[in-house]
Order: C-alpha cells, then structure tokens, then sequence
C-alpha cells in the first residue's frame, strides 16, 4: 500500500484548503407522505471519520442524498463551514468541496483515468471551445491533472491500471477506482456510501487503510455509512445510529455500542435483554459475519447484489 | 492541428499530386465526347448517347418507392413503345436503347443516377416525382438534356430543357370545375369543396381551383392536408359543415378512396371530382360504388380502354408482353410520354442533327402533334403547357382501368384566361 | 474556487510515454496522412457519379459524428437531426443567396460572401439547438426522441411555407461556394489538372474533404477533453455526473449545441453540391439514416460515426451500381428482383450482420481486431440511451 505522502504533500499545507465543519441540522425528508428523514441533526467534526449507521431501510442513502444535493431537504438544513448546502444544485455541492460514492459502482466507459480525470472536472476550465481547437491552455490543463490523477490513482493503489478500460476490472478494483475519483474532487468531505460492501476480506483491509490514510494524510472529513461493524469500530471517530429516519443515538463507538436504543434497532424490539455490552456486541458481531457472506463473486458484475440495500419506500 | 503536422501533411499531398499530374489519370472524361462524331448518314451531327448504331435515352423513374406503381407501369409502357420503335427500324438507322435508374424518391439517390446518365443519354424520357424533378432542373439545364417528366404542376414550366407533357394541374382543374358546374348543376353563390395535399401538385391545383370558383362565383371552401395523411374525417366533417355543394379533390389515391368511403358513410353524397393521379384502379375494390355513383376524374388523356384505334393496339400490346401487369393509365401516360420523345428523335434525325440540343430543338419546333388519342399538342413555348384540354373520365367497373371516357377533349373558356404562374 | 497547483514532487513518475506508445502514434499519424492523401487523389480517378456518393458520404459523415456527439456519447435520443441539417442548408442558401424569384415566390437573401454564410450557418444550426435546450432538459429517452421528432415536422411546415427564406416546395438554388474569386462551380474560372478537367464536384471534393479532417479533429479532441468526458458521465449517470460536479443540464444543451452544428455544416455542404435543396430531403428518413449510421458505426465513436455514413450512404450505391451484374438480379424497369431490390437486401442483411456479429458497430469490430486477446463481452447492447442510475440515489 502507498503511504499518503502525495496527498499530505498537496494539500494540507494550503491554508486556503482549511477543512470546515459540516453541520446537519434537523433535516426532514418526505416522499409522499412518507418521511424518510425525521429531523436528524448531527455535525461532522473536521478531519474525522463520522459513520451513519442502521438497519435497513433508516435513512442512510437518503442522507447521503440530501448531503450531495441528489434529494432537496423538505425542512431543516445543511451547512459546510459558512456556506449553506440546502438546495444547492449537486454540482454547486461538489464544488464546494463534497465528494461522494455510490452504494453500487458507478462509473462511466473509458479507462481509470477517464474516470478520475471526471473526477476534476469541477478543478479544471477547458470549455468546449479551447478543448475542440487544443488550444495551448486546456492541453497544458490536462496535462497537469492527469499527472495529479496519476497520483492519486498510485495513492490507491491503482497505478497500475491507471490506462485500462474500467469495464474490464474487478468488483473489489472498480470500488476503489470510484474512491479515486471521488479523491480526485479535493474534496474537504467524502461521503463513502458503503466501500466494502462485496469486498472479500483481503479487499476490505486494503480499504480500510486506505480510509484511514485519506483522514490521516489529507486530513478531510469522512462520512461514512457501512454495514460492516468491524470496519466502522476501528475507523469511526464518531458514529450516528439512525432508524425508521430518526437519529437513534449519537457518540463514540464504544458508547454506541452499548446504547440500548441501537442494540433494540439491530436485534428487534422483542428481543430486548438489559444493557449488558455483551449481547449487542454478539448482535454487532453477527451483522459483521452477515456482511462478510455478501457474495465476493459479484465480481462480474457492476450491480451491487446485496439483497436488503433498499431504502425504506 | 498542430501546424508543423499540417504543413507535412500538405507537402505530402501536394508531392503526391505533382507526381501524379505526370502519371496519367485513368479518368474517363465521359462528358464531352468527341461533338461531331463520324456519322455514316452524310452530315448527321451526334453527340452524348448517339453512336452509330444506337442512340440511348435515359429514364429516372421510381421502381421502389411511393411512386413505384406509376413507375412500374410507365417504365414498362415506355419500353413497350421503343421495342416496336425498333422493331420498325429504329430511328436515323440506329436502335434506341433505354438505360433506367430508380431513384426511390430520394433526392441523394436522385443526384448520384442522375450523373450517371447525364453524358451518356441523348435526353431523359421519363422522370417521376415532381420534388425530384424540381431538384433537379438546374442541372438538367445546365446540361441541356430534354427531359420528360412525369408531373404537370405549372411550376415545372418555364425552361426550355423540361417538357411538361400534358396539361397542368391549375388548368386541369378549371375545366373540370368548368364541367362539373354544367353537368351537375352549380350556379353562382354555391360552395365547392377543395381538399388539396399540402405539396407542390395540391398548391398548383388550389391556384387553378381558387380561380375558376371566383370565375363562377363559387365561394370555394379550402381543406388543406398533410400528402401522408389517410384519416380525412376532419376534412370531410368540414366540408359537410360548411354545406358544400362539390368536392375537388388534389390528393393521391389513398386519400381519395378515404373521401369517396367516408362522404358514403356520412350521408354527404356530394359529386366528387379528382386528378387522373388521385385514382387508381385498386380503389375499386373498396369504395367502387360510391365513386361510380359520384366520382369525375379530370385528366389530360382519354381513358386507356377507350375505344380507339391507338389505345386497343397499345392495350392487347402491353397485355401481350406484360400479362401480369395491371392496365392503368399509367400505361398510356408512358407510352405516350416515349411517343413524344420518339417523335422528337425522328424529327433530329430529319434535321440532321442528333445531338442532345438537336434533339431539344427538334422537339421544340413541333407544334401540332398528333400521337393519336385526340390532342394536339404544341410545344413551342416553353412557358405553356402543350395543350388545355382535358378529358372527363368516369368509374367503370367492367374494363380493367376502372374508368371510361364521358367527355372528350376540351378546353373551359377559363383555361386560357388564367394566369400561369410564372416561374423564374 | 482557487485550482489545486498540484506540486510536482518526488512520488510524480515520469510523464514520458514509453517508446512503444509513442511509435503507435506515429503510425496512427502516418495512416491518418495517407488517407487524406488518398482522398485528396480521389477526384483524379473517380467519376462523377462516385465524386457525388463521396461528396453525399463526406457531408453524411460529419452530420454522424455531431449526432453521435448527441446520442451516442451523451445518450440523447434525437430523431430531429434532418431538421438541423435543413436549418444549416437553408441558412447557408439564406445567408449567401440574393433576392430574386425561386419558382412562383419572391425569396430574400443576404447576399454575404459564401464563405461567411458558412460559418453564420453553422453558428445559426448550433443557436437553434440550444434554443431548444429547455424543451431537451426536460425530457429522457423515448420522450426527447419523440419531442425532437416534433423537430422535423415543424421544420417540414416552415420550409414549406416560408416561400420568402425556402423558396417553399420549389426550394431554393444555393449560391456556389467562393473564395477570392475562385468559384467551386463547373466554370469560372475553367480550370484542369494534369489532364483532368476540375469541375463543381470536384473542387467541391477538397472543401468537403479540409471540412471533415476539421470536424473529425475538433470532435477527437472535444470527446478526449473534460467536455468528452462530461458528457458521457451525464450517459452513465446523470446523478453521478452532477455529484462529480458537472452541470448536467449546461452539458446537455451543449452537446445539442455542438451536434447540431455539425448538422449545420453537412447541410451547408449538401446544399453546395445539390446546387438546389428542396423540403423533401429533410423528411424523417433522413434523421433515421442518421441514427442507422452511428449505431452501425459505434455509439460515441468519431472514426465510428464516419464508418456508419460511409456504410449507410455508399453502400446501396455499390449495391445499386453493381447489382446489374449480379445473377438472378435483372435490369431496372425489368421483371424480377431489379438492382435497387437486390441492393436493399444486401444492404439490408449487412446491416444485420454486422449488429449481430459485432454489437459495438464498427468500430468494435476495428477495436477488436486490433486487441485480439479474450475479453469479456461488453454489453454494448445496454450501452443504449438508457442510463443506469446508481441506487440508493433513487430509491
């Protein structure tokens, strides 16, 4: 695995590049009459790694959605720093300094680099003119980026298919190529909408540290949302448990872990049993095992197979 | 492109082309040959598509497209016409060979068949689809090549190279209104019907239309109609509306048969009068009775089951040689058409001189042909249509082109006071 | 917001292309020469007839490449091209024609230099598609594909009826092209190469010839760049190309804009070598050929979109001009199957083969042949206009 140095060498220094604090602050979201986001507020603190979690159907892809402008907010808001995300267009969002993945993988024909090229779209200017006669400026422009896609793709580990078609990549390969592009924004936050998912476990520590790395090395902000606990115990500075759209529970791993609300959200209200540690963590721990028999063979295939990854309708 | 690039790239070409300026290039220049061909026939001039034993007349027709059935039909009639031609002799001691290219109705496949006769025929005796013709005309008269279409808006008149064969549309319909107002009894202050196709031969016809109602004092209620259109309820509930005493009909076949069904249906028994173009023989089947009881066609020549020396030859002569091929007037538009271009060749040949500007000089200075259906045609102007006069044909189910003759040639006083249209 | 300098340190490798890509190049270079080069000697050998299906092929083929820029990289569905060309031929014919009559209509003209009407006719086409940028922002799909067919009836309407600009069904005569006195005409000045006489078609040759070695390099480029890139994000998703902070509905109407002026300029051209257009071209066959071209050629390929319309427009001339020989096929005007019948089978069953033996058009075939190891099939079939959005933003 590389180690972070580009990335800290690029980007951490600039003053200009301080990372702000992104603030959710009651956001409801309705389809319908149905209320997919019930007032959850939460605020992700500079340079951590905040994990939304919950069971299926909580409301966390609908989160990640009004965060990068995919969904309007129906009430409450969203700040990054002093600017006001709520009803932004998504690529104002990204110009802001959101970048965000998918649940499934998606990216676009061409090689990595084209996608992580796509990446800088928002960095770069070469309009449709300059680019169509090759002026001097927008050659120079692409130049110049490629080679900072090169590094990134290096950072994540994917230098060595930097020119090949996406289409013909693996799973665990093409998950990683959509993080790069998602790097490749600059981004002051990283929305993560379950990297692992699908991964086999060599895959998954290889992502892990990569998350790791891009909070240690860039020093930006990551949500996260996953359904592997492990992976979210180790990494997550701090965690928001969501259920039925509301938010649950708030705070460090280790507290959520214990938090009696989250454990009746996971384990069923029936199966209520005190608030001894060790049965959630048995709960907790049963969810990772589940995540882990997600097919790695879907591999050959750029839909994600995972059965329950709807939203609550 | 970067410009060091560029400049090799055009030092290449421009190498590459002085090189072969020395090889020679295997291009025919097929377009001029030699002007003054060696004639066996003393000082007969030739030029494009004549050799000594064989002159060549191009045809552009329609075989496969929208136009295909009148295509068919002329395409077969006109070799019908040059095989007895030939028979006879041929013209100036050479047999007349036709080359035939379908154009489809596409204007592209138009162009490219086009350039391909253009050089090598000594004149074009058939070319379908007004719209082809049209984008065409430029280049025939640059050219020079005597061409024969077969369509008659007036719009088509005007140049010397391209001969509209028979009367147009605006003054076809003057004497048809002229005939229906005697014969079904219009007077003055009555409203007639115009369903005409939104396209050159519906706009042409609405002019003639528009004029001999004013000349009648019909006030003439219009219904304009896109030419794919087969649902003509809306035009017909219009007409019925509006109380219209008669319908003139510019339209194709397949929307005829959808007026002559649905005025039936409607109770809206008025007469109906078309263009020759709007009938055709497979209407019969659906709608024979009504447009027995109702229908006049308006056309340039008599029906081809009229019973006249030329038209019994030509009809047992085409079953002979064509048994499977409908007889329609298509037909005798062909054979006629090819008679005309033959009767020009004869006379070239009589003047000596078989280039295609002969052969255009020739045809134009004939100025009372007689091709043995009634008419005489006279060709001298180029801004007139040959003659005025127009047929009345009616439905009979019993003879194989669905129509008969019910008045001979004639010309409604309108005719001639109308102003053609005059092109540039 | 302030661009990222990136700051070329020890961990950058070297930008150098290796010795291996760089030979590839200049051979792509070299065959890119030699093609022009035996284009350009093309009017030295061909006759008229085949000068004029390669003047038809050369304008087809950079109409192609602007609706493969629309439909195949973008994924908009278009059957409105025919309107666009017709809007830059009548543009061209309205800009550099003079008044006068055409048929029984007075029409008005501009009466600019040919040249300048060019390019006004082109920068016209690429207005109207982007006036037509609300209406393209808000539909997808079928629903675009059936709204920009509203395109070509509407044009079909005003050509017909704005005798003053169309010169209505007697359409208009275009003025020849020109430049300094050199007239891309028969005559004017006489002029004969090496033995060869160079008239309309063939000095009309080299223009359609510089225009489309223009048009393939501007459309490389365009689709190798960040706006290439863009747009074909907004095919594979519009929510994933927003999120990557493209502006979907900006890039959606430029890409009208750009493959319309691409239209623009095949109608200018046509309308040079037709000498005089009429409404009629410009019905709905004329967009369905398109979209036949840039599927048979390859979705989203430039060399695609010119191997579509080379195949689309010449041929059924090869089939038509060769079918006289072909047995069991008889003369136009003759009994029996006749050339145009047989050239639309053959047509017809080419078309068939090559969607089935190679679903990326040709230009996967060319990809394939030149990367011959075993790769999974790419389902170029789904590759359609119908883009697949990422779940969980949808749900």
């Amino acid at each position: 695995m590389t180690q972070s140095v580009p990335l800290a060498e690029t980007s951490g220094a600039d003053a200009d590049f301080a990372i702000p604090e992104l603030n959710v602050r009651a956001v409801t979201v309705r389809f319908a009459g149905l209320v997919a986001l019930d007032a959850v507020s939460f605020t992700v603190a500079p340079g951590s790694i905040h994990a939304v979690i919950g069971p299926n159907g909580a409301g966390k892809s609908t989160c990640f959605n009004v965060l990068s402008g995919v969904y309007k907010a129906t009430r409450g808001t969203v700040h990054l720093g002093e600017h006001e995300l709520t009803g932004l267009a998504p690529h104002k969002i990204a110009e802001l300094g959101i970048a965000r993945t998918f649940q499934n993988i998606v990216l676009t024909q061409g090689t990595v680099a084209d996608n992580l090229m796509l990446g800088r779209h928002g960095l770069t200017k070469a309009g449709f003119t300059a680019t169509a006669l090759h002026l001097p400026s927008a050659v120079r422009e692409q130049r110049r980026h490629r080679e900072r896609a090169r590094e990134i793709a290096e950072f994540m580990d994917l230098g060595a298919v930097f020119d090949a078609p996406v289409g013909l990549l693996p799973y665990g390969v093409r998950k990683r190529v959509e993080m790069a592009r998602a790097l490749c924004m600059e981004p002051k936050v990283l929305l993560l909408d379950e990297p692992v998912a699908g991964m086999n476990g060599a895959e998954r520590v290889r992502t892990a540290e990569a998350i790791a790395s891009v909070r240690d090395g860039l020093g930006i902000s990551i949500v996260l949302v996953e359904h592997d606990m492990g992976l979210i115990m180790r990494l997550a500075d701090e965690v928001t448990v969501l259920d039925f759209g509301r938010r649950i529970a708030s705070g460090h791993p280790d507290a959520i872990r214990r938090d009696p609300e989250v454990i009746r959200a996971y384990l069923g209200a029936g199966e209520e049993e005190g608030a001894a540690g060790e049965p959630v963590a048995a709960g907790l721990a049963g969810l990772v095992g589940a995540a882990d028999e997600a097919p790695a063979a879907a591999d050959a295939t750029p839909v994600h197979v995972r059965q329950e990854n709807e939203e609550r309708q | 492109m970067k410009p060091r690039k560029g400049t090799r790239a055009a030092a290449a070409v421009i190498a590459i082309l002085a090189l072969s300026a020395t090889a020679c290039s295997t291009k025919e220049k097929d377009k001029d040959p030699a002007p003054n061909g060696s004639g066996n026939a003393g000082q007969l001039k030739t030029g494009a598509g004549v050799s000594d034993t064989e002159i060549k007349v191009g045809e552009l027709s329609d075989l496969s497209g929208p136009f295909a059935p009148l295509g068919k039909s002329v395409t077969n009639a006109e070799a019908l016409y040059y095989e007895q031609l030939n028979a006879a002799g041929g013209v100036c001691n050479r047999q007349v060979k036709v080359e035939v290219k379908d154009h489809g109705y596409d204007p592209q496949k138009a162009g490219t068949a086009y350039t391909e006769l253009s050089g090598k025929v000594v004149g074009i005796s058939q070319l379908v689809g007004s719209a082809i013709v049209t984008q065409l005309k430029d280049q025939i008269e640059k050219d020079g090549i005597l061409t024969l279409p077969q369509a008659w808006p007036s719009t088509l008149l005007g140049k010397k190279v391209i001969q509209v064969t028979a009367t147009t549309y605006d003054v076809e319909i003057i004497n048809g209104i002229s005939y229906l107002a005697k014969n079904v009894g219009l007077v003055s202050g009555d409203k007639v019907g115009h369903i005409f196709s939104d396209d050159e031969f519906g706009a042409n016809s609405n002019a003639g239309a528009k004029y001999a109602a004013q000349q009648a004092g019909f006030s003439l209620v219009e219904q304009k109609i896109k030419p794919t259109d087969a649902d003509m309820t809306a035009a017909i509930s219009a007409m019925k509306s509006a109380g219209v005493k008669a319908i003139i009909v510019s339209a194709s076949p397949r929307q005829v048969g959808p007026i002559m069904g649905g005025t039936e249906t409607a109770g809206f028994k008025v007469p109906v009068l078309a263009h020759s173009v709007g009938f055709h023989p497979q209407l019969l089947a659906l709608v024979g009775a009504p447009m027995e009881a109702r229908l006049y066609v308006a056309s340039p020549v008599p029906s081809i089951n009229t019973d006249m020396p030329l038209l019994t030859k030509l009809v047992a002569d085409y079953k002979a040689k064509y048994p499977d091929q409908p007889i329609d007037q298509g037909v005798l538009s062909g054979y006629t058409t090819a008679a005309m271009f033959g009767e020009a060749l004869k006379a070239a040949c009589k003047a000596g001189d078989l280039t295609p500007a002969g052969v255009m000089a020739a045809h134009r200075a004939q100025t009372s042909l007689d091709l043995g259906y009634g008419a005489k045609l006279d060709f001298s102007s180029p801004d007139k249509p040959p003659t005025y006069q127009t047929y009345i044909l009616r439905v009979d189910k019993t003879v194989p082109s669905g129509l008969k003759t019910v008045e001979q040639a004639f010309e409604s006083p309108g005719a001639r006071t109308y102003t053609l249209p005059k092109p540039s | 917001m302030s661009e990222p300098e990136p700051k070329p340190g020890a961990a950058l490798r070297p930008a150098a292309p290796g010795p291996a890509k760089s030979s590839v190049l200049n051979l792509r270079v070299a065959a890119a020469v030699i093609a022009v080069v035996v284009m350009a000697l093309m009017p030295y050998y061909l006759t008229d007839f085949w000068l004029l299906t390669g003047l038809f092929a050369m304008a087809a083929a950079l109409g192609a490449i602007g609706l493969n820029i629309l439909s195949g990289t973008t994924g908009q569905l278009s059957l409105g091209h025919a309107f666009f060309l017709a809007v830059g031929a009548y543009g061209y014919m309205y800009f550099s024609g003079d008044s006068g009559r055409s048929g029984t209509h007075d029409i008005s003209g501009l009466g600019l230099p040919p040249f300048i009407a060019l390019i006004l006719a082109v920068l016209l086409a690429g207005a109207v598609g982007g006036l037509f940028s609300p209406i393209s922002g808000r539909l997808r799909g079928m629903y675009l594909g059936i709204a920009t067919l509203a395109l070509v009836f509407i044009g079909e309407h005003v050509m017909i009826n704005a005798h003053s600009v169309t010169g209505g069904y007697n359409g208009r005569a275009a003025e020849p092209m020109e430049f300094f006195g050199f007239t891309l005409a028969d005559e004017d000045p006489y002029l004969e190469v090496a033995g060869v006489e160079f008239a309309k078609y063939e000095r009309l040759w080299y223009l359609a010839l510089a225009l489309l070695v223009i048009g393939i390099i501007v459309a490389r480029n365009l689709l190798r760049g960040r706006p290439g890139r863009a747009l074909g994000a907004v095919r594979d998703s519009e929510i994933a190309a927003a999120v990557m902070g493209v502006p979907v509905a900006r890039f959606r109407s430029m890409a009208f804009v750009v493959s319309s002026m691409y239209a623009g300029l095949a109608g200018v051209i046509l309308a040079l070598v037709f000498g005089r257009m009429i409404p009629e071209y410009f019905g709905l066959a004329l967009s369905i050929d398109y979209l036949a071209m840039i599927v048979i050629g390859g979705l989203g390929s430039v060399g695609g979109a010119v191997a579509g319309a080379v195949f689309v427009t010449v041929l059924p001339q090869l089939f038509a001009h060769y079918a006289a020989s072909l047995p069991l096929v008889v003369e136009s005007g003759g009994d029996g199957v006749g050339p145009t019948e047989a050239a639309r089978y053959l047509y017809g069953a080419a078309i068939v083969l090559v969607l089935l033996f190679s679903p990326g058009g040709l230009a996967g075939l060319v990809r394939r042949v030149r990367t011959p190891r075993t790769t999974p099939r790419t389902p170029a079939r789904s590759r359609s206009a119908h883009s697949k959005e990422p779940q969980g933003a949808a749900s």
